[in-house]
């Protein structure tokens, strides 16, 4: 009988001397890591709270790899992933998995392609191999390319098209980005959906899904040295092969604000006021995301409480940073109620801004982004799907995953100081883009 | 929120619940003056779940303590015996709207101050008012248990209804409903509810109509509040990192709490489906068209339950089922198409839910009846009930991998009057299906020929294609 023993991470809290003050968190849990000679990152971590293991396959190509002409085609390519391989042909794949208990699913973004199957902790040896034929000798045929490309149609529609916040979304980065290519959509333009080649594809698979431009995470019920072990004699005869020069275009400095308009038929006008923020792991990232967390997460947020709760304009606000690769996005939402005139709304957040830029928080507000920070990446590691993620991103975004561990330091060091600093830096009017979605017909 | 902004989605746990086994039901043994009896540690043939303990407090309110030391958090959820089921004719969404007035602001906060004293914790109240019951929860670090303890006791307990919080919640349902239109897929859900329950509560959006919320009073709220949130018709799951004595604190401030006589609600007919009934809600303007096909499942405690999910595994329930290979790997149809039992108090919906491209609605609704038509004749192949017991065997551990989503489970399958032998013997019940179990459990419940089908799409692109059945039209402006 196999017996769940429920993990306790190497996670601790101490609380400071004063019960008003806050507690400071330290995160940690035992990781394995390594790099085997073909190039391939290796990280490892035995969690025995459930007999399954989280197997992730993170390779580091998105749709900024992409050009003009063949906008989505990573995004095609992890779809042409399920399609079949040299052992596993076909629809094998798909019935293997199943007829084994184990769930799988993939996704794409701007910089990384992630695959990913929840196993019962017997199924490793199986899953490997499954893995490793895809990543060494994925099949690419015509005909299944066909198919798949229908799919991602409707998959386009389904996200975009056919759903107006999807739609505002994509207008966002297009109007923030317009030399880099995070300009583009990740899905791709709908026709370069359509003209897609199998050779792009192949091209694509040859030269970015290699062993030194991947990272494999494992966490879950297995032993280390065993799968050392099956690592080494799966992974280990794919041969690396040389990674083309990564250079992408720099995104322009904007100096003059943009303005873009959606008319859809949509009941209510929906904003968003972007800037052109910082990458990932920049110095300034971690003010950054507490002043968005300060303007905009949640009901005791300063945008909620003026917008939804004062003015009663909005059904909903908020404010994120996300930031890429080479780049990032600050940017305010607002969705407003139907018949709701859009002017005074934006000039309350153009308000909230101005208020960054120029006062300091509060200490009880930047005390608060903190603890949701904090809060947020425990919840975030819950499970061992969880666990696995958070190693992958911060493995392929920051070259280390032990950064997972040191940014909570960061963003506790944060003063409101450097938040006005930040706001000033980027959130400028020069630098902005005010994107509108708004009902078809609605008068000027 | 730079690397922050990566969230797990739990969405499994509904899944897996409704993968869960029935066993007959039974009650939960009293422990009168709030005597705390230790459950015993419930084990698969797999692995022990965590142990947990029971404290039955004697206003009737049930506390279910699961320690869990592997993160430093608190959690508490409670599921109230109350959902839009109950909503009187012409009052639809109280329970929605007095749900949601819970954390408009208790007797001693505002509903800023307490925004404010929840963004402190890191938190937010979860408020999830459902068909059958209504589940509020909230979480914080555990070094502000006892703050969280008395932030979520004074919301469940001395909510303040005042009149300006009552008129303000109500503006922003009614503007949330009216914009409800704008998200097709979620729009097509409410619309097939209404189309396959019209008649029966099931039917209505459980935040109501603009209309219904306009009609609902302040009073109105108050009285389901006080006839229904109440500790006698409530269960309570405190879950992490705490202590005895925080155990004991949580009692203590429970029970103040004041029970009431729980009115009884009868189960509701369905008037039954007559053929296959097609419906096409029209919105001009539409490139894509949301498809569901569906008919009454069954009820909660219904005995083929588990029969029914396996079942529902090899129809349309992974990417490797009938409905996913067929319709999107063969045909290029869609990019999503699953089917699913919701089983409820009363019969459920069983449901195929997909999306295409204007052009291939008719396409996709005929090849889809003709899996559907196959599947309920012949059943599934011993192949498929190989492969679905692995899928539910194998992925059983994630419904329960976390203290919080074993603590869910457990209120709800309380609730449901179903036995926590639906978690003990999950693998054993699953193993021991067998293939004309499945096969006469489908044949018994689901009926191919007597269906609704709802289409959301832009009538002048794809009515003709429909036009070979009994096609009813409602057009949106």
């Amino acid at each position: 009988m196999k017996q769940l023993i429920f993990s306790v991470l190497f996670l601790f809290i101490t609380s400071l001397a004063h019960g008003q003050e806050r507690d400071s968190l330290k995160i940690n849990f035992p990781v394995t890591k390594y790099k085997l000679q073909n190039g391939l990152t290796v990280l490892l971590y035995e969690d025995h709270s459930v007999p399954l293991i989280s197997y992730h396959t993170w390779y580091k190509v998105g749709s900024r790899d992409e050009s003009p002409g063949i906008t989505g085609s990573a995004h095609m390519l992890e779809h042409m992933m399920f399609k079949g391989s040299k052992k596993y042909p076909g629809k094998l794949f798909d019935r293997i998995l199943h007829e084994n208990g184990i769930v799988n699913n993939a996704f794409t973004t701007y910089d990384y392609t992630g695959f990913y199957e929840s196993l019962p902790s017997s199924k490793l040896e199986m899953m490997m191999e499954i893995e490793v034929d895809r990543m060494s000798n994925l099949n690419l045929n015509p005909g299944d390319l066909q198919s798949e490309r229908e799919v991602v149609k409707e998959e386009r529609r389904w996200r975009v098209d056919n759903n107006p916040m999807g739609l505002l979304m994509e207008t966002v980065m297009g109007t923030v980005f317009k030399t880099s290519n995070y300009r583009w959509p990740v899905i791709g333009t709908m026709k370069d959906i359509s003209d897609y080649k199998i050779e792009t594809l192949r091209n694509f698979h040859s030269i970015y899904y290699v062993p030194n431009n991947a990272v494999l995470v494992l966490v879950g019920d297995f032993k280390i040295p065993e799968a050392k072990r099956l690592i080494e004699k799966y992974y280990g005869p794919i041969a690396s092969r040389p990674l083309p020069r990564r250079e992408y275009p720099r995104e322009a400095t904007q100096d003059v604000q943009r303005n873009a308009t959606v008319r859809k038929d949509v009941q209510g006008i929906s904003f968003t006021v972007a800037y052109d923020g910082v990458p990932n792991a920049h110095p300034d990232m971690y003010a950054l995301d507490l002043a968005a967390n300060i303007l905009g997460n949640g009901s005791s947020s300063r945008l909620y409480k003026h917008l939804v709760y004062t003015k009663q304009s909005a059904t909903s606000a908020y404010a994120y940073d996300t930031t890429m690769q080479d780049q990032g996005v600050f940017a305010v939402g607002v969705n407003l109620k139907p018949h709701m005139p859009m002017q005074e709304s934006l000039d309350l957040v153009y308000q909230e801004i101005w208020k960054m830029r120029n006062k300091l928080v509060t200490s009880e507000e930047l005390m608060k982004a903190k603890t949701q920070v904090m809060k947020e990446l425990v919840d975030g590691l819950a499970t061992i799907d969880g666990k696995a993620r958070a190693l992958a991103v911060n493995e392929i975004m920051t070259g280390s995953y032990e950064n997972l561990f040191k940014d909570l330091d960061k963003y506790n060091a944060v003063t409101a100081e450097q938040i006005k600093d930040v706001s000033n830096k980027y959130l400028n009017q020069n630098q902005r883009s005010i994107v509108v979605l708004e009902p078809k017909g609605k008068k000027e | 929120m730079g690397k922050f902004q990566m969230r797990i989605i739990l969405s499994l746990l509904v899944g897996v619940f409704l993968a869960g086994c029935i066993a007959p039901g039974k009650k939960t043994e009293i422990v009168k003056a709030d005597k705390v009896s230790a459950a015993p540690v419930v084990t698969t043939s797999q692995f022990k779940l965590r142990p947990m303990r029971e404290v039955q407090l004697e206003n009737g309110l049930k506390i279910i303590f699961i320690t869990d030391n592997s993160l430093p958090r608190v959690s508490m959820t409670m599921l109230v015996k109350v959902g839009a089921r109950q909503d009187p004719k012409g009052k639809e969404g109280v329970n929605g709207l007095t749900s949601r007035l819970l954390a408009e602001g208790t007797q001693s906060k505002s509903a800023t101050v307490l925004a404010d004293e929840l963004g402190n914790l890191g938190t937010e109240i979860g408020i999830d008012p459902g068909n059958d019951f209504t589940i509020i929860s909230m979480d914080s670090l555990s070094n502000s248990a006892v703050k969280l303890l008395d932030l979520y006791s004074d919301i469940i307990m001395n909510p303040a209804f005042l009149d300006v919080e009552v008129v303000r919640t109500k503006s922003q349902v009614i503007a949330q409903l009216q914009k409800k239109i704008d998200n097709p897929s979620s729009f097509a859900n409410d619309a097939f509810d209404e189309f396959l329950y019209k008649g029966h509560p099931y039917a209505n959006d459980i935040m109501g109509t603009p209309v219904s919320i306009k009609k609902i009073r302040k009073q109105d709220a108050i009285r389901h509040y006080l006839n229904n949130y109440r500790p006698n018709n409530a269960e309570l799951a405190v879950v992490g990192r705490f202590n005895k004595d925080f155990e004991a604190k949580v009692s203590d401030i429970f029970k103040k709490w004041t029970e009431k006589p729980i009115k009884e609600f009868a189960v509701r007919e369905l008037k039954p489906i007559q053929g296959i009934e097609v419906k096409l809600v029209s919105k001009p303007g539409l490139q894509q068209a949301q498809i569901r096909i569906g008919e009454y499942g069954i009820r909660r405690i219904d005995p083929d339950f588990l029969k029914l999910r396996l079942a529902n595994v090899a129809l349309g329930g992974e990417f490797g089922s009938r409905l996913n290979q067929h319709i999107r790997d063969n045909l290029g149809l869609t990019y999503s198409i699953y089917s699913y039992f919701d089983s409820r108090i009363d019969r459920g919906p069983f449901v195929i839910s997909t999306f295409t491209k204007n052009d291939t609605v008719g396409k996709t609704v005929d090849e889809s009846l003709k899996i559907f038509t196959d599947f309920v004749k012949k059943g599934i192949t011993e192949a498929e009930l190989k492969a679905s017991k692995e899928q539910m065997m194998g992925q059983f551990p994630r419904a329960i991998e976390t203290a919080d989503l074993l603590a869910y489970n457990i209120l709800v399958l309380n609730f449901y009057g179903v036995s926590l032998s639906y978690l003990q013997d999950f693998m054993k019940n699953v193993e021991a299906l067998s293939l004309s179990d499945v096969n006469l459990a489908i044949q018994k419940h689901l009926d191919a020929k007597n269906l609704r089908v709802l289409v959301y799409a832009d009538e002048k692109k794809v009515a003709d294609q429909l036009s070979k059945y009994n096609l009813v039209i409602e057009k949106l402006k």
